[in-house]
């Protein structure tokens, strides 16, 4: 009889187990609703009060006997050996601006030799793939005179780069994280 | 009668004769006188022998009582260790019972119980896994940065601004997801035209550029 409900008890235990481990594994279970700070909609629409940190390097760009890529510019390295840029060989940052900006609010950031105005439009948080950002982006001269608009989406954390100028140019790369 | 044997005076002395035999060997003891001496002769041994054998018993008495006695007392002493309880042999459970011998005895009771909860678990787990939507299995991007009172600045990179950097460095619980290369819905270039190229990088992974050329670099062409 008392080994009988001692085992009835082991076997309840047992199940308080197994419930425990499966509640532990769908707890702990990543989801992008947590990860991404989405409070449960799985829609992709971002949050309304949604911001980002938004940067924006100029790069020179010349053509020289010793190619090289300024260290300071290691994380568009990478884009600038493309043969998109193989008019020229030497690169050096020449300013890099970096703002928070919050969505539907347009910044400015002011640049050695223009300017760059961003403003987040949408934040897509698709599966399996990184958050996408719908920007507007105008760029202008150093002489306030503008010379382009585009509306792209982009990584976060990648950048999306213009390129402008002859012999030497200018990269305008602009990103949002 | 023929004469006497003294077997047969024997068994007469010592009562063994049927009742023919012994009628037969009283009358011819009766009839012979020297038969009838040697019968008393035997009677009397007989006598004697039982005598003597009564007598060493007799001294041989206390030797045996005490021998009997230490008999008895060894009988006893058996006797009463048989009615003990057989001490037991070494028992894991009279060992000193701490919480991991009192847990490992119990999951050596019950290990049928304790498999069948882990493949519930398991099989739970599974299931969980298996029918939850796809949307939940999405790889954590990286959130956006939040900074209150953050203003412009022109940097020159010098003083390590913040860097968008590569999914899922630094940063253990970030899961390496597809990457997409930038794409362009709408570009207006005024006083020039704008061209959007896609190239790979040394890596295999797409870079989307814009290039704008001015209408007066085309017209010095």
């Amino acid at each position: 009889m008392t080994e009988a409900r001692t085992g009835r008890s082991a076997f309840r235990l047992a199940s308080w187990i197994a419930a425990l481990v499966a509640v532990v594994v769908v707890a702990f279970a990543p989801t992008s609703a947590r990860a991404d700070g989405k409070k449960g909609d799985d829609d992709g629409a971002e949050p309304p009060d949604v911001t980002m940190q938004c940067q924006v390097i100029e790069i020179l760009a010349t053509k020289t006997d010793h190619p090289s890529v300024a260290p300071e510019l290691k994380d568009v390295a990478k884009k600038l050996k493309t043969k998109a840029f193989s008019a020229w060989n030497t690169f050096t940052q020449s300013g890099r601006s970096s703002k928070t900006l919050s969505r539907m609010v347009p910044e400015t950031f002011d640049l050695p030799n223009g300017k760059a105005t961003v403003m987040i439009r949408e934040v897509d948080h698709p599966a399996k793939k990184r958050a996408r950002v719908t920007l507007d982006i105008g760029l202008a001269k150093k002489s306030g005179k503008h010379y382009a608009d585009t509306k792209s989406s982009v990584d976060a954390g990648d950048f999306l780069l213009f390129a402008r100028g002859g012999d030497d140019g200018i990269i305008t790369a602009v990103g949002c994280q | 009668m023929n004469k006497i044997r003294d077997i047969d005076l024997m068994q007469l002395a010592d009562d063994e004769l049927t009742s023919a035999e012994r009628e037969g060997v009283e009358a011819a003891v009766a009839a012979d006188a020297g038969a009838r001496a040697r019968l008393d002769g035997v009677v009397e041994i007989g006598e004697v022998v039982r005598t003597h054998l009564e007598r060493a018993a007799d001294d041989a008495e206390p030797r045996l009582a005490a021998l009997w006695s230490a008999i008895d007392r060894e009988i006893d002493k058996h006797a009463a260790l048989d009615r003990e309880p057989a001490p037991r042999a070494a028992d894991p459970a009279d060992a000193p019972r701490g919480v991991w011998s009192r847990f490992t005895r119990w999951l050596d009771a019950y290990r049928g119980h304790i498999l069948t909860g882990t493949l519930s678990a398991g099989a739970v787990a599974a299931i969980v896994l298996v029918l939850r939507p796809a949307g939940d299995h999405a790889a954590p991007v990286t959130p956006p940065v939040a900074r209150a009172g953050s203003a412009s600045a022109v940097d020159d990179g010098s003083h390590g601004p913040a860097v968008p950097v590569p999914d899922g460095a630094g940063d253990p619980r970030v899961v390496p997801v597809v990457h997409t290369p930038a794409e362009v819905e709408s570009l207006d270039v005024d006083g020039g035209t704008g061209t959007v190229f896609t190239v790979k990088d040394e890596d295999g992974e797409e870079t989307t550029v814009i290039w704008v050329t001015p209408d007066d670099t085309l017209e010095g062409i």
